[in-house]
């Protein structure tokens, strides 16, 4: 039996105050990780100093306006939507394919993002110039986007079979694309130039230290897009918890809900891959902890992973600044020493929806 | 009123229904009984818009295609077999998804939960997780769920409608006997009931209408004092079955040890 020791302390079984108020905590973790987030980092510049001087007509630093205007609010942009766009993602596919294990990461989403990631990289000098031009600095998000969602629905169709996903089949089936994407992104790796090399080895680390204003305006509206769309999924998600039919019969149009909960996917974790390559395990280890402190209701759930997801990688861009400094370690390497043993500890808590 | 004519469906190729009629009225309980596999549950399946079928299905006169699941969702709720959950949810959450999209709308939106659980002697079990309910408790708390979606009976003097696949197959006795009054009172007050039964004695005890089913064909419907006759219910289950009598009030029960 899983032990699911909150229940005694809710009578009412009604634990929505109880996510009103974690939400209202989260925000303000949120705010609050994004000011220190502007504070920490190898030049000491005190946005609150600077702000101060701004609004009393003092003269601000050039070098004080650039680490923190350039640099540092761009990198805390990233670094919020990143998070919350991966957590958000985790959580809407783990609704969709009604298990806990699905995380983009994991079952090779992120490999198919990252595949057509590299492709437009090392491929888009191939495109007609006029064709270039116009996608300009969209191109490698919206490859992302398109390896994204190829891989989400070609997962979707293999593990799922009238509205039941076998999460055997889903985990396999994940590695299987992972492996595949994994050899395709190897290949174009291979015939990639000097300077396409340069690019690829920086952005695979996983990292948002690249994070600028340019990569941000390419990336952000895409991932806004699919953390506005997420909330409108909710009631769909928790419907289809019951199963396809019977969120059918709950008044859910079940086809148009997938479809949509499938481009969201695609599109948030496309944007974050191809802003900040590989970052796993946010999808995974922050709905898991909202579900056992607020339930698993997605109209609590979706908002508060978006800023639990924010200020945890926040959190862990200033830990990979922080431990190795000047230099700074991979923020994927961060969040995968925390969320491994997180996914383990799942494993082997809830063994039996593993069998489901 | 719903309608269903000339239903045929063809799932995996294979014909499972070949063709039913079948006409159920509000106010009325209307049972679909037959042996294993003769489609009873594909019957449901179809009537409820869930299966692909040929024919057509109607309710009040109108195609069911016509309705949108949202407009759907309003006019009948559908309690399947089994319906295993996904994530911890409390059975309170559980009921309460009963309410989907419609919270604003139902004026005691925050009681129907728990007068539902009440009604299937579910009250107290708020708090537990569902997972840890026994099949028989999980069962019940889905039937609250039915419940609160189509919790009135008539609404703007439109029947609404219960479809119940098998709703006592694991429950005791004392919880088959609320479940099924629970059922007949729904009708009673001017709602539509459609269940798919296996207990044919229970079937004669709460049925208005029964419609018996063998392999995907019609063999019989009408009352059940009609319907549950020796040698309809023998060609039906194939094995001898003898349909008896008790003193008191007349209705009809089915013991297997009185066969020849």
């Amino acid at each position: 039996m899983v032990a699911m020791p909150l229940a005694e302390h809710m009578p009412s079984g009604d634990r929505s105050q109880r996510a009103r108020w974690l939400i209202a905590l989260l925000v303000l973790l949120t705010v609050a990780t994004c000011l220190v987030s502007l504070r920490v980092g190898a030049a000491g510049v005190s946005p609150l100093a600077v702000l101060g001087d701004w609004l009393a007509g003092r003269d601000v630093g050039l070098r004080d306006r650039v680490i923190l205007l350039d640099i540092r609010l761009p990198r805390m942009l990233t670094g919020v939507l990143v998070g919350a766009s991966l957590a958000v993602s985790g959580a809407v596919m783990q609704g969709l394919f009604r298990n806990p294990l699905a995380d983009p990461g994991i079952v090779g989403v992120s490999a198919g993002a990252g595949l057509g990631a590299v492709t437009a990289i090392v491929l888009g000098g191939l495109l007609p110039p006029a064709l270039a031009v116009w996608a300009g600095m969209h191109l490698v998000p919206f490859a992302a986007f398109l390896g994204g969602l190829g891989s989400t629905l070609l997962l979707y169709r293999v593990s799922t079979r009238s509205g039941r996903t076998s999460v055997a089949t889903m985990l396999l089936a994940g590695i299987a694309l992972a492996a595949l994407a994994g050899a395709a992104t190897g290949m174009l790796v291979y015939v990639a130039d000097d300077a396409q090399l340069r690019d690829l080895t920086f952005w695979g680390m996983g990292s948002i230290a690249g994070a600028s204003w340019i990569k941000l305006a390419a990336a952000a509206p895409v991932m806004l897009a699919g953390l506005v769309a997420a909330p409108f999924l909710a009631r769909a998600l928790n419907a289809m918890a019951l199963g396809e039919s019977a969120a059918l019969h709950l008044g859910i149009r079940v086809q148009m809900m997938k479809a949509l909960a499938i481009v969201t996917v695609a599109a948030s974790v496309g944007a974050a891959v191809a802003i900040s390559g590989g970052i796993g395990f946010v999808g995974i280890v922050v709905p898991h902890l909202l579900r056992l402190a607020m339930g698993p209701d997605h109209r609590f759930l979706l908002p508060a992973a978006a800023l639990l997801g924010g200020s945890l990688l926040l959190g862990a861009d200033m830990v990979a600044r922080v431990v190795v400094a000047p230099a700074e370690l991979p923020i994927g390497i961060v969040t995968a020493i925390v969320g491994g043993p997180i996914f383990l500890w799942i494993l082997l808590r809830k063994r039996g929806l593993v069998d489901l | 009123m719903i309608t269903a004519t000339d239903i045929r469906v063809v799932l995996n190729r294979r014909p499972i229904l070949h063709g039913i009629d079948l006409t159920a009225e509000a106010g009325q309980m209307t049972c679909i009984v037959g042996p294993n596999g003769s489609g009873k549950t594909t019957l449901m399946r179809a009537m409820t818009g869930e299966v692909d079928y040929s024919g057509a299905v109607s309710l009040d006169g109108a195609e069911l295609k016509s309705f949108s699941p949202a407009h759907l969702a309003e006019r009948r709720a559908v309690l399947p077999q089994a319906t295993p959950m996904a994530f911890p949810f409390t059975v309170f959450e559980v009921v309460r998804l009963g309410l989907t999209g419609r919270e604003a709308l139902v004026p005691n939106a925050a009681q129907l939960p728990h007068l539902a659980l009440a009604a299937v002697g579910l009250q107290g079990y708020e708090g537990r997780f569902f997972q840890q309910l026994s099949g028989g408790e999980q069962q019940r708390a889905h039937l609250a769920r039915v419940l609160v979606q189509v919790w009135h009976p008539v609404q703007d003097q439109r029947a609404r409608w219960l479809f119940l696949d098998e709703p006592v197959s694991s429950l005791d006795i004392g919880h088959q006997l609320q479940i099924m009054r629970l059922a007949r009172d729904f009708a009673r007050r001017g709602g539509g009931v459609i269940a798919v039964m296996h207990d044919l004695n229970l079937t004669a005890m709460f049925a208005d209408k029964v419609c018996l089913l063998a392999e995907g064909r019609k063999l019989a419907d009408g009352p059940p004092a009609r319907v549950f006759a020796d040698d309809i219910l023998s060609t039906a289950y194939g094995c001898a079955l003898r349909v008896s009598t008790p003193p008191p009030d007349g209705g009809v029960f089915i013991l297997p040890q009185a066969a020849a």
